[in-house]
């Protein structure tokens, strides 16, 4: 875990003012971010009226005022980068032997559709970095899958709709399982949002037919059964979940067999 | 204390809503928050850059990088416009420093001992004529705050860098830019006020 000094109220809005001018570099800035969401509420309110009060300052910038053509090219520069990131991504469903079936597929779901699927798709990627594995291994895998069925469905089934709001919440901290018997292969993570108790598993690169019931355990030692799996010919799979708000800041978690054995921790 | 707890994501906020919508590419949301912040966004960008090819090349880019990173908007943090300008700034620094121009360390050590009253040519030459008040409101603030100032936002220094430069921790540079920013906005508040 990391751990920090947290500054005092004046270092704080010191900070404030340097992050809303973007003067913070990456670590400093998430270590601002830290101390925000630490800070007191009071506080909090004190900093986001500053960094507004800063943000819409207009008394020292220049007057010109954009000429009207400009709105159009920044929608036309916006369409572009999505239409180019969304081919970027899209060869995890277009090469390969089927791309055939595949252009027929890229034609039926339109620009819009491949958007949204790129979106999908790129967190997918990462959901992999997440699960720090070979990229490039892992995206072969779901190449392979992603060219026998409609990608936009398939993503949504394999990963669900809930998956963005968990990765980089910084309120949902994701534990990563491992396999009890140092078999490197397989990912098991678990995120729970702990303002909510609702929680999201994914599982990556499991053995087919594997099956396994990853359980909550309170700190008084309650077990509570959180999702089952059996794993098909999916490279991932996932699972939402919800429990006590009470307690989800305070659970540990494991997998068990089908004979109650624990294979993950 | 983590005083979040239990504040949970505004998913029915309305600029929440539109920074979902932008996410996506939804080509309606990218119009309206152009709409709002388009013209902030290139003033901004005038004051950082040397001309209006330039300015709307980068407000282009940025608006594009709100949309990479509409996602990320989390409003319980800060506000639209807030997040807006972070983008901004961060991106308009950005291209600051990957631009090959800015002074070496041996000529911005030249100006370090003129006077803060003077015109600072270091200014003249990374603001331009089209920031006279900006230009004049630096030269009323000490010499620390108005060189930190100079070398880290409009020059695209980090602040290290600019620590390192000047031999001064870099606590001292943080608090004098932090402090001379404060005393800019202070000062722009009058002159505008005056104006009106």
């Amino acid at each position: 875990m990391t751990t920090y000094e947290q500054p005092n109220k004046k270092q704080l809005l010191e900070l404030a003012v340097l992050d809303s001018h973007g003067l913070l570099e990456p670590l400093e800035s998430d270590l601002f971010n830290c101390a925000f969401h630490d800070a007191p509420v009071a506080l909090q309110e004190e900093i986001q009226l500053l960094q507004e009060e800063l943000a819409i300052d207009e008394s020292l910038l220049p007057t010109d005022l954009p000429d009207a053509t400009l709105r159009k090219r920044v929608l036309d520069a916006v369409a572009r980068a999505a239409d180019e990131e969304a081919n970027r991504l899209a060869p995890l469903a277009l090469i390969g032997a089927r791309a055939g079936a595949s252009r027929r597929l890229q034609q039926s779901i339109g620009t819009s559709a491949w958007r949204a699927v790129a979106m999908v798709l790129f967190g997918v990627t990462i959901v992999l970095a997440a699960f720090a594995i070979n990229e490039n291994e892992r995206a072969n895998n779901i190449t392979k899958y992603a060219l026998n069925v409609n990608v936009e469905q398939t993503m949504h089934d394999l990963v669900g709709s809930e998956f963005g709001e968990f990765i980089r919440n910084p309120s949902a901290p994701a534990v990563g399982l491992e396999r009890v018997n140092g078999n490197p292969t397989g990912y098991i993570r678990v995120a729970i949002n702990e303002r909510t108790g609702a929680g999201y598993i994914f599982a990556i690169d499991l053995e087919s037919g594997e099956e396994f019931i990853v359980q909550g355990i309170t700190p008084e030692g309650k077990v509570i059964e959180l999702a089952r799996f059996t794993v098909g010919n999916t490279p991932i799979v996932a699972r939402t979940f919800s429990v006590d708000v009470a307690i989800a800041g305070s659970l540990t978690y494991r997998a068990v067999d089908t004979t109650g054995k624990v294979v993950w921790s | 204390m983590h005083v979040e707890v239990g504040k949970q994501l505004p998913t029915n906020e309305p600029d929440y809503r539109l920074m979902q919508r932008v996410a996506i590419g939804e080509e309606e949301a990218v119009a309206e928050l152009y709409d709002r912040f388009g013209p902030l966004v290139f003033k901004l960008s005038r004051q950082f850059l040397t001309n209006t090819a330039e300015s709307e090349d980068a407000v282009q880019e940025i608006f594009v990088r709100l949309w990479q990173t509409a996602d990320r908007f989390d409003p319980r943090k800060a506000k639209l416009v807030t997040w807006v300008m972070l983008i901004t700034r961060r991106h308009l620094i950005d291209r600051i420093r990957k631009k090959t121009v800015r002074p070496k360390q041996q000529e911005l050590g030249e100006h370090l001992g003129e006077s803060a009253t003077d015109a600072s040519p270091t200014s003249k030459i990374w603001l331009g004529e089209r920031n006279q008040m900006l230009l004049q409101q630096l030269q009323t603030l000490p010499e620390l705050q108005r060189t930190v100032i100079e070398r880290a936002y409009f020059q695209g220094f980090t602040l290290r860098e600019v620590s390192r430069q000047l031999g001064a921790p870099l606590g001292t540079v943080k608090s004098a830019l932090s402090r001379g920013l404060l005393r800019l906005r202070e000062r722009g508040d009058k002159e505008t006020s005056a104006f009106h």
